[in-house]
């Protein structure tokens, strides 16, 4: 490929005229009914319903997760919660997959859905879950653990199956956050503690010598970037913790391969947000979430 | 500006650094979407258009950044069956191999030798240095094989 095959190629790429019409529609809506919806609002929303990570980008959009949400999340068992911590970790990918696109009735459903899901709409049953994508019933919803993968019926799902997956998902959310407060044999404790301190010893010390930034300063950064930059309220958040990580080999730019890893917990939507910076120069390399 | 004469104009443009970075139609409308929502609320005047593009382009591009880093997105559309709805047949293999390339690396070169920004212009839109752009344009000319000269 040359220079003048990308132009020409990505010259043939328009909009639709109906998505045009269709931004320019919901915008006006937008602005008469006097509010606009937040920067991200549409993925803060679904991250809400999700309670993955995102509790930061929900505060300012949902006041709270229905306590009815938290109930149920609060009665599944310990052991159950950590298997799917445990399973989560394991993952090889970092987001989840469909098996398919949804359907136009699908979207809009599963959207209502969510709402009523947090008004105490549960499933009668619980999603399958099958150790891979082969192993899923070709027309019943599961979730593939290997891969992530909803794995979802060629059909329409239905009510139903929605509700199961949006079940899944904050169970999932609530499984991670709830990870860290899993408790280990003290002694085990004590010594991955040290180990871990040796580690973050060590790089600081390299950080250091690279004339780099301090865990406030991350932790300052951090903050501001969530509020300036993508434009969400901190209140209520808690800043749980900063730590360095050696980045070599990932796919991230940090000037020595050192960032620090800015972690704050949302309780109130049982969230947690990852926020990376370099460690020399602050740049935020990467928003993330678990 | 009106929104609607905004619209017309800056989304084509829009549209393409989107679906170049997110490689999927649903979430592209999300991110232009918010975009012009933030671009409605925005109180300074822009100093000339090419600022208000360049503005557009960062808003655009962290929001896409945004979406790419959490796990709740629209069901993914393999590239082949997206570069089918975005290009006539002589042209899908080229796109293919442009949204096969990591989302770093392909931003830099949309912007690069799409929109023609130059390498301090794309540091300034996407809040990253020269080199880290110098390199992506590198490791992103590699994997393309692209064989031209500076």
């Amino acid at each position: 490929m040359n220079r003048d095959e990308i132009k020409e190629c990505m010259e043939q790429v328009h909009i639709s005229e109906e998505m045009q019409q269709e931004i320019i529609h919901n915008l006006h809506r937008q602005m008469a009914g006097g509010k606009r919806r937040r920067s991200l609002g549409k993925m803060a929303a679904m991250a809400a319903s999700f309670a993955l990570l995102a509790g930061i980008l929900t505060i300012s959009v949902q006041a709270a997760i229905m306590s009815i949400v938290r109930e149920r999340m609060e009665n599944i068992s310990k052991e159950e919660l950590s298997g799917l911590a445990e399973m989560l970790r394991q993952q090889p990918v970092n987001s989840d997959t469909f098996s398919r696109e949804y359907t136009e009735t699908e979207k809009m459903r599963e959207k209502e859905l969510r709402e009523a899901y947090k008004n105490g709409l549960f499933p009668e049953e619980e999603i399958l879950l099958v150790d891979s994508v082969e192993q899923a019933p070709k027309n019943r919803l599961s979730y593939a653990r290997d891969v992530s993968c909803f794995c979802l019926p060629e059909r329409e799902m239905t009510d139903e199956e929605l509700l199961e997956m949006i079940d899944f998902q904050h169970t999932m959310a609530y499984a991670v956050s709830q990870a860290s407060h899993t408790s280990k044999p003290e002694e085990e404790h004590e010594l991955q503690e040290q180990e871990r301190e040796a580690q973050q010893q060590e790089l600081w010390e390299s950080v250091q010598e690279a004339g780099g930034i301090g865990e406030s300063e991350a932790a300052e950064i951090a903050k501001k970037y969530l509020e300036t930059t993508l434009g969400l309220s901190t209140e209520g958040l808690n800043l749980l913790s900063v730590n360095l990580l050696d980045i070599k080999g990932s796919d991230l730019n940090a000037e020595i391969d050192i960032a620090y890893v800015v972690t704050f917990h949302d309780p109130e939507n049982f969230a947690i947000c990852f926020l990376i910076i370099d460690a020399v120069n602050g740049s935020v390399l990467s928003v993330n979430g678990n | 500006m009106s929104i609607e004469e905004a619209v017309i104009k800056y989304s084509d443009m829009l549209y393409k650094i989107c679906i170049v970075m997110l490689c999927n139609e649903q979430d592209t409308q999300d991110v232009i979407q918010d975009t012009f929502c933030k671009y409605l609320e925005r109180k300074n005047p822009f100093a000339n258009e090419e600022h208000e593009k360049a503005w557009l382009i960062t808003v655009a591009t962290n929001n896409c950044r945004n979406i790419l880093n959490f796990r709740v997105r629209h069901p993914k559309v393999p590239i082949e069956k997206l570069a089918e709805t975005l290009v006539a047949p002589e042209q899908r293999e080229n796109i293919t191999e442009l949204l096969s390339l990591p989302v770093r690396l392909r931003t830099v070169i949309y912007l690069y030798y799409v929109e023609g920004y130059q390498v301090k212009e794309i540091a300034d839109i996407l809040k990253i240095k020269e080199a880290a752009v110098k390199k992506r344009m590198q490791r992103g000319r590699e994997q393309l094989r692209l064989l031209w000269e500076e």
